[in-house]
């Protein structure tokens, strides 16, 4: 009989997966933190919707792999702790409640996490308010530190927290990751049914 | 050079979240100063080579700030506003990689001392060691992409964007799975499923160089607090 919670199977899958979208995901972000230089802030708005696209077929894989409830949390907490690491306590508070979401979107009944269009859709909308992080970051960096850029005056800054934290920066950041990560759902089920359905690596409900 | 401190983890993770919380609210002094007092623990926990990286992201963000200041260009602009961005995490970014550097074994049992569950030890310690071999496996299939002229920058991947994609993709996700299952047959046999206390060959215990760090970081921490 198949356990109904977490094994050691499924949290070292959770962890592998989690380790190789996290590399993917930092080593695009310099890449996108060199440009945004170049574009003053530009390419923040499509880098959710590139590194989306790119590691939405490892998170499907990921989650129809695992196929239990508490994947996509432990996937997110995980997330959470190493950005803890980097000394963001915080955002082990911002994952945890990205994880929820996640789980949420798998909640419904019905076998969810071996449906792959409700993997898919989970996979999106968690990506997308992932991909949110750094504005949470500029949040919370603003609301502790306004005037902490040495030689600015406090009207300067607010210019620059208006530039890169509003509604509309925040709304476009998560439509395009929604349509980023759609797009990588879509192609990541076409690969796995062509590579893993058929080897019978993996089982799907269509 | 002199050997490295040997730390108890569950300090090295009290290091990183008081520096985590202190450094919101500092200002750019208060940052400097808290980067020379945790570029002194790194030094003297081994984390020597990557110090003079996070000094020429210091550098980096002074000479931004002079040229913003200077010319008052937008680009010089933003790129002191990311570089202070970065600079904000430097102190925390160091006890981070001092934690790191931890021997999964060891911080495994460390954190079972601290009763945290098991599921989330395990998942914590299988991602920190697998992130360096995560980078490696990508390397690996791009080099083999290369040999074969379907890498993500020949002619074929700018011609056949998909197919580099898939190509790209495949090898890294069977790659994965495999070496989830070696590692569950790893773990498994060494029995990280047994329902009993896990016991280690690494002596888990405050030294009196563990007190005198947290004691150094707690007065830190009011020093600077105070001075706000």
């Amino acid at each position: 009989m198949k356990k109904r919670f977490l094994g050691i199977r499924d949290v070292v899958t959770i962890a592998i997966f989690t380790a190789a979208i996290m590399i993917i995901g930092s080593a695009l972000s310099k890449v996108f933190g060199v440009l945004s230089f170049l574009t003053a802030g530009g390419a923040i708005l499509v880098s959710g919707a590139i590194i989306s696209f790119l590691t939405a077929p490892l998170f499907l894989l990921m989650v129809l792999k695992v196929g239990k409830h508490g994947a996509i949390f432990l996937h997110s907490i995980l997330y959470g702790f190493i950005f803890l690491l980097a000394g963001l306590p915080h955002m082990v508070i911002f994952y945890a409640l990205v994880g929820l979401i996640g789980e949420v979107m798998m909640m419904p009944r019905g076998n969810g996490y071996h449906n792959v269009f409700r993997a898919g859709l989970a996979c999106s909308v968690f990506l997308s308010v992932k991909a949110l992080h750094p504005a949470a970051i500029l949040w919370i960096i603003g609301n502790y530190n306004p005037q902490g850029v040495h030689g600015y005056t406090a009207a300067q800054i607010t210019k620059m927290m208006d530039i890169y934290f509003n509604p509309i920066t925040v709304a476009l950041i998560f439509v395009l990751t929604f349509a980023g990560s759609a797009v990588g759902s879509w192609a990541g089920a076409k690969i796995l049914r062509k590579h893993f359905v058929k080897s019978g690596i993996l089982q799907i409900n269509e | 050079m002199s050997k490295p401190l040997i730390l108890d983890p569950r300090t090295k993770f009290s290091v990183v979240l008081i520096i985590g919380f202190l450094i919101f609210g500092s200002s750019v002094t208060q940052l400097l100063f808290l980067f020379v007092v945790m570029g002194i623990y790194g030094f003297l926990n081994g984390v020597r080579k990557s110090l003079p990286i996070y000094v020429l992201f210091l550098l980096l963000y002074f000479l931004s700030d002079y040229l913003a200041s200077e010319t008052r260009n937008i680009l010089f602009v933003s790129i002191a506003f990311f570089s202070y961005f970065i600079v904000c995490f430097l102190p925390a970014l160091l006890a981070g990689e001092v934690l790191v550097r931890t021997p999964a074994g060891q911080l495994m049992s460390a954190l079972g001392r601290w009763h945290f569950p098991k599921t989330m030890i395990i998942a914590f310690a299988v991602s920190l060691r697998f992130i360096p071999i995560a980078g490696l496996e990508i390397r690996s299939i791009h080099e083999v992409m290369k040999q074969r002229g379907v890498a993500f920058f020949s002619r074929t991947g700018w011609l056949h964007p998909w197919r580099t994609f898939e190509y790209a993709l495949v090898p890294l996700m069977i790659r994965l799975l495999k070496i989830s299952d070696e590692l569950t047959a790893s773990a498994v046999t060494r029995g990280v499923e047994a329902p009993i206390r896990r016991t280690s060959v690494h002596v888990i215990k405050f030294r009196s160089c563990d007190y005198v760090v947290i004691l150094l970081v707690l007065a830190l921490a009011f020093f600077l607090l105070m001075t706000r």
